[in-house]
């Protein structure tokens, strides 16, 4: 099971009164889904959620059989490091680091990722960069130096690398034009290990819907009150 | 801490080698300004207590016991009032005494004192090897190691003396003398006098009034080509006929004691003693203390020298803390730095934090960075210290007569190893504000 998510409650503390409530969602491993919806609608506290940056007030929160309410607080950034790979709107990498290096780094914290690579650390890192499209030249620069969608693509190789069990994404295509927005999804999709892995994007982009397996609404499956954003 | 993170904070410390450089530059000269402080105060120490070791008292004019002990011994400033020649007879011949240097200063060569003494330093107070040597005739002398250095001199050399310190002084010039000696490096300021025998000392002043050469002497006047005795024999003679018309000199009484003919207007300025036993110091210094033909006064010098440590001491306390001051303002800077750096940081941060970082990583990594900043600091500071005193090891001898056997020790910098602590310390301030980031920053992106 990839996701699982059962009679989630979060309410933050404040006067305004948010509160944010999933009664059942289940994300299959093997599948991939785009979450779509407005800004303002819980799109982040979600993602929040799901990361373990906030901890919900009650209900079941799985990932890779795992209830994230079990995860100590000191424990979260490993699990997360282990079992979740991220690919965020823009500035995924960090600059002075080589994109080979980049890639790499989502193995430094991660000990499970690293273990479960075939060969050695470069092997994988070039498997991944030949899948995600990244010419050979590139790995070697400085990641700062890549386009915009050369520096994404290089983010969705970090977020593969060593097979975390959900890809979560970010609006990861809102810098990118039409034709590198479909490049970008069909490279990503193209690169999942479906036996093991699921994938959701989270987006405000209506074209891309037809490259996924599932379309999910917002207003589906959070039941928000008051407004967070 | 694997070795992928560690590749990542050597890169970031990489990335930020410029800004990183010029703290770890800043602080390096911080700390080697405080090591060669720590430097200085040891060798002016050493300095003060290896060069009279082996002298029990010094004895002089009654006056200021640390302006006889400075003048004296490490030449700096100048004697009030001379000894007679009877009191120094008088008081060597204490049954307590073992051995007694008297020495007459005042005069220079290119800005070295001279010092008219007796062989008697030579077997008591120079170096070991140096022991067995005695001046061989009136007009010869010998030079320490800094000065034959300096100025290149060699043994069969010729010098003319100056009267005076400094350069502004009239010449001894009717009288040059022949360098017999270069004496061993004792690394104390006596490597920078020269030793000319007493009666020389006296005999280069005959004639002089206030400053001022009064008539000239002619080399065979003082001239001998014996030891001292037939020299003085001249010299008395000299003086007696130029004292006493039509005096024979040989009707003066020859005299064996080396202080037997210390009149004249160089006199002496102090005289060092050396006891056959060091636990009757205090009641000679009283013997000292009573002579009654003249005001008097025995010092010891490892208790004058404490003294004058103390006043030294108290400019060395207040250097070493604006020292201090300065290396915690420099530390400022590195935590300013670090601020500044980490919150160009954050994205980089959550970055982290989305791939598995524990805050307590990042503020591990933080930490390691001011470890690393600090012991760089630490090493090149040494370096830079090391450096500073190999160049400034002559000007300190020169200008200051600081010496030591060894000019920089890694002892000097024991002290300067706190700095490593105290960074870390001041590095919990950024590191906390790290912290509250990561945690708050999540790892969403913020900008």
């Amino acid at each position: 099971m990839g996701i699982n998510i059962q009679n989630l409650m979060f309410d933050f503390d404040k006067p305004n009164g948010f509160s944010f409530k999933i009664s059942d969602l289940s994300l299959v491993t093997g599948q991939t889904y785009v979450l779509l919806g407005p800004s303002g609608s819980g799109k982040s506290t979600f993602l929040n959620l799901l990361s373990g940056i906030l901890r919900p007030n009650s209900g079941l929160i799985e990932i890779a059989g795992q209830n994230l309410l079990g995860v100590t607080t000191a424990h979260m950034d490993r699990f997360r490091g282990e079992n979740i790979g991220f690919i965020f709107q823009t500035l995924n990498l960090i600059p002075w680091l080589s994109a080979h290096d980049n890639i790499a780094l989502a193995l430094a914290f991660a000990p499970g990722r690293r273990a479960r690579l075939n060969g050695a650390v470069s092997d994988n890192v070039n498997a991944l960069a030949q899948s995600m499209q990244i010419e050979e030249g590139l790995l070697a620069r400085q990641a700062g130096q890549l386009s915009i969608g050369q520096q994404q693509r290089v983010a969705a190789a970090r977020a593969l690398i060593g097979a975390p069990s959900v890809i979560l994404a970010d609006e990861p295509s809102s810098a990118l034009d039409a034709a590198n927005t479909k490049l970008f999804f069909e490279l990503l999709i193209g690169s999942l290990d479906t036996t093991r892995q699921t994938l959701l994007v989270v987006s405000h982009d209506t074209r891309v819907t037809n490259l996924f397996d599932h379309t999910l609404m917002v207003d589906d499956i959070i039941e928000n009150r008051g407004n967070y954003e | 801490m694997n070795s992928l993170s560690l590749n990542l904070l050597l890169r970031s410390l990489h990335d930020r080698r410029f800004s990183l450089s010029l703290i770890v530059l800043a602080l390096a000269a911080a700390v080697a300004l405080f090591i060669s402080v720590q430097n200085v105060q040891r060798m002016t120490k050493d300095g003060f207590e290896n060069t009279i070791a082996n002298v029990d008292l010094v004895v002089a004019a009654r006056g200021s016991d640390i302006q006889v002990l400075l003048n004296a011994v490490f030449g700096i400033g100048s004697t009030n009032s001379l000894m007679a020649a009877q009191s120094v007879r008088d008081i060597a011949d204490l049954p307590e005494m073992a051995w007694h240097v008297p020495v007459s200063l005042g005069d220079s060569h290119r800005g070295f004192r001279v010092i008219g003494t007796t062989d008697a330093i030579f077997a008591h107070v120079l170096a070991d090897d140096d022991k067995r040597y005695r001046f061989n005739k009136l007009l010869g002398l010998a030079v320490g190691s800094d000065v034959a250095a300096r100025l290149n001199y060699s043994v069969g050399d010729r010098m003319v003396l100056q009267h005076g310190l400094g350069d502004y002084g009239a010449a001894h010039d009717d009288l040059s003398f022949e360098v017999e000696r270069i004496l061993q490096r004792t690394n104390t300021p006596f490597d920078r006098a020269i030793f000319i025998p007493l009666q020389a000392s006296e005999a280069i002043h005959r004639g002089w009034r206030g400053g001022r050469r009064m008539i000239a002497l002619k080399p065979e006047h003082v001239d001998a080509h014996d030891r001292h005795k037939e020299a003085e024999h001249h010299l008395e003679g000299h003086k007696h006929s130029y004292d006493h018309e039509n005096e024979h000199h040989d009707d003066h009484d020859d005299a064996d004691s080396d202080t037997e003919h210390m009149h004249g207007p160089s006199g002496i300025d102090a005289v060092f003693f050396g006891l056959k036993d060091r636990r009757s110091i205090i009641h000679v210094q009283r013997e000292v203390a009573a002579y009654e033909a003249e005001n008097l006064m025995a010092v010891i010098p490892g208790i004058t020298l404490s003294r004058i440590w103390q006043i030294i001491g108290l400019v060395d306390r207040g250097f070493i803390a604006i020292n201090i001051l300065i290396i915690g303002l420099v530390l400022l800077s590195m935590v300013a730095m670090t601020v500044l750096s980490a919150d160009n940081r954050r994205r980089e941060m959550s970055i982290l934090r989305a791939l598995g970082a524990a805050p307590r990583l990042l503020v591990f990594m933080l930490m390691l960075e001011a470890l690393f900043i600090s012991i760089s600091a630490l090493l090149l500071g040494v370096v830079f210290a090391g450096g500073l005193s190999l160049v400034a090891q002559d000007i300190l001898a020169v200008q200051f007569g600081l010496m030591s056997d060894q000019g920089f020790m890694l002892s000097d910098a024991y002290l300067a190893v706190y700095l490593v602590p105290t960074a870390l310390l001041a590095n919990i301030f950024p590191a906390m504000r790290l912290y509250r980031n990561s945690i708050n920053d999540g790892i969403m992106v913020r900008r």
